[in-house]
């Protein structure tokens, strides 16, 4: 007798196919849960949360003007460094003038290193270059100091405002490993004048002043083509290259600045309870839907399309925040959520209105993410994410349906 | 008006511009988006108004807030103006939407876009309301309030999209 095996292999391995899925599903919800991080001690299902990141300081900076021009240009400055730095919060007060200075209060919430900050906020940055002194010899071991003084360079003219750009990228050393460097990036009307004192100053020391300090530079022998002026930056760190970066090219402090004085403060973080709100939320959700399936506002089916889809786009993003370890201020994710559930519901009740209001919430959403500052585009970035996500959340769940539907 | 002169002199040239920058060229790209989509003029002069209206009423209730109630309005309500935009959009969206796919059809009236329009904003009304609500009751002090005045103005703006429609698309 010969047995026969008539299996269907496209539906079984559909069967195959939708287990996992389902599995996958089951597991994000899982993770995404409020206190799944309490069940087990071996796999960490921790929210990363930045509320105990926080630090506050008040910073007074003395700023060697009353010109209310050169105050305002300080100010934005100020900011502008320390919201490129991605500090959360910045309030930057004047006070009230003397004859000859005005001071600023800056108010500072942040989860950013404070040494950096504290750097972003007293450095002028004021660059110059320079060309070493002929009497001065750096040789010399009496003054084992001479290449780092002011002192022992002349003024040549060239200063920040003809650089477009100081771009810090690896460069190969002589050695043939690679650091970091600052180039100066001329404007285009400025190269060939650089590149004849460049060319003027063949083999020689020049050096670039900042705040105080010189680091000197030998031009090349042969730099008869180049107008490359590259300064090391003596750090790997990450962070500090990008606050090194910011201090070149925020712009160009007005006036001398010095920071008076500096007072830890209690951080002001909207501290929220998220276990208890995802709970809250989610028992809302359930009530919301259960209201409008039984007074009948909208198909049955459609109701279950966007709520399943509401289910999956909340358990993988709270699920990839927790897996991925990304940092979040808790007070934001029920903004987020709340948002993400409206438009859910709406784009599964009107498709025909889908591509209009995805394509215009993405739109806004980009432009708060590029040029908003503090918190705003800090919520932009992860509701970009969220708007994608439920576009492919509102199809899949309607493919799912389908398939659970038809086993 | 003393809010407003703080947010002058304590706001630096970077904060006003960021914000300008968001909300103008969000309103232009809005404006322009309705027009060359729907090429209908009504519509295009109904979601100007909508959306030069959220602005007023999220200015003004933020102002009443602080005259009134003496509540400071801290950083964190930049929020506001921008969860009453999202909701804003979800809302004209719908319509603009339903108008773009219908207006060709044969029986395509006003009539039905305002039926549609009545039924959707009831729909995102009853769901703004029992979610914000259900939010709020785990919260307190300065983000309750935030959240409460978003969930009150959307409720709001929807309502005066209605009314707006109900008055000028004919």
């Amino acid at each position: 007798m010969k047995l026969k095996l008539d299996i269907n292999i496209k539906k079984a391995l559909g069967y195959l196919l939708l287990t996992v899925i389902t599995s996958l599903l089951i597991t994000s919800i899982l993770i995404a849960l409020p206190l799944t991080e309490k069940l087990s001690s071996k796999t960490n299902f921790n929210l990363n949360t930045k509320n105990g990141s926080y630090w506050s300081k008040e910073y007074f900076v003395k700023v060697e003007s009353t010109n209310n021009k050169d105050i305002e240009k300080t100010r934005d400055i100020i900011f502008k460094r320390l919201d490129s730095f991605g500090v959360e919060e910045v309030s930057i007060y004047k006070e009230n003038p003397s004859e000859s200075s005005t001071n600023l209060r800056i108010v500072v919430n942040s989860t950013k290193n404070e040494g950096l900050v504290s750097q972003l906020i007293k450095n002028r940055f004021q660059i110059a270059v320079l060309t070493k002194k002929d009497e001065v010899d750096f040789e010399n071991t009496e003054d084992q100091y001479a290449y780092l003084m002011p002192s022992s360079y002349n003024e040549t003219g060239w200063e920040a405002n003809d650089f477009r750009n100081i771009y810090i990228t690896k460069l190969k050393t002589n050695s043939g490993e690679y650091a970091h460097f600052a180039i100066f990036k001329l404007w285009p009307w400025k190269e060939n004048s650089f590149r004849e004192f460049l060319k003027n100053n063949s083999g020689k020391y020049i050096g670039v002043y900042t705040d105080g300090y010189v680091s000197p530079y030998q031009v090349p022998s042969d730099n008869s083509s180049n107008t490359m002026l590259a300064i090391p930056v003596n750090t790997e760190d990450a962070e500090q290259i990008k606050a090194i970066s910011l201090l070149y090219n925020a712009g160009e402090i007005p006036a001398d600045i010095s920071l008076e004085s500096e007072n830890a403060l209690t951080p002001q973080i909207q501290s929220i309870d998220h276990i208890k709100i995802s709970i809250g939320l989610a028992i809302s959700l359930v009530v919301v839907y259960l209201y409008l399936a039984i007074f009948k506002h909208s198909p049955k089916e459609i109701l279950l399309k966007s709520f399943v889809a509401t289910i999956f786009t909340i358990s993988f993003y709270l699920a990839g925040l927790k897996l991925l370890s990304i940092p979040i201020d808790t007070f934001l994710l029920p903004v987020i959520a709340i948002l993400t559930m409206i438009l859910v519901r709406i784009i599964s009740e009107n498709k025909d209105s889908e591509i209009q209001i995805e394509v215009a919430l993405l739109f806004i959403l980009l432009l708060a993410s590029v040029f908003g500052y503090g918190y705003l585009p800090i919520a932009a970035n992860h509701l970009i994410v969220l708007v994608v996500l439920s576009k492919i959340m509102v199809l899949f769940s309607s493919w799912y349906i389908h398939k659970v539907r038809n086993i | 008006m003393e809010i407003f002169l703080n947010v002058w002199n304590n706001w630096s040239i970077y904060e006003k511009t960021s914000i300008s920058l968001i909300l103008g060229i969000s309103l232009i790209f809005l404006i322009a988006s309705v027009y060359f989509l729907t090429k209908d003029k009504m519509l295009t002069i109904w979601v100007s108004l909508s959306l030069l209206s959220s602005a007023l009423i999220t200015v003004l209730i933020l102002w009443l807030l602080n005259i009134i109630f003496d509540i400071t309005i801290v950083s964190v309500f930049i929020f506001v103006p921008f969860i009453v935009l999202f909701v804003n959009i979800l809302s004209l969206g719908t319509s603009i939407g339903y108008y773009m796919d219908h207006k060709k059809d044969k029986n395509f009236e006003i009539v039905n876009l305002k039926k549609e329009f009545l039924r959707d904003s009831f729909q995102l009304t009853v769901f703004i309301f029992l979610m914000f609500c259900s939010l709020s009751v785990f919260l307190s002090s300065t983000f309750l309030i935030l959240i409460l005045v978003s969930g009150g103005i959307s409720i709001s703006v929807v309502w005066i999209n209605y009314l707006l429609m109900y008055k000028l698309v004919k």
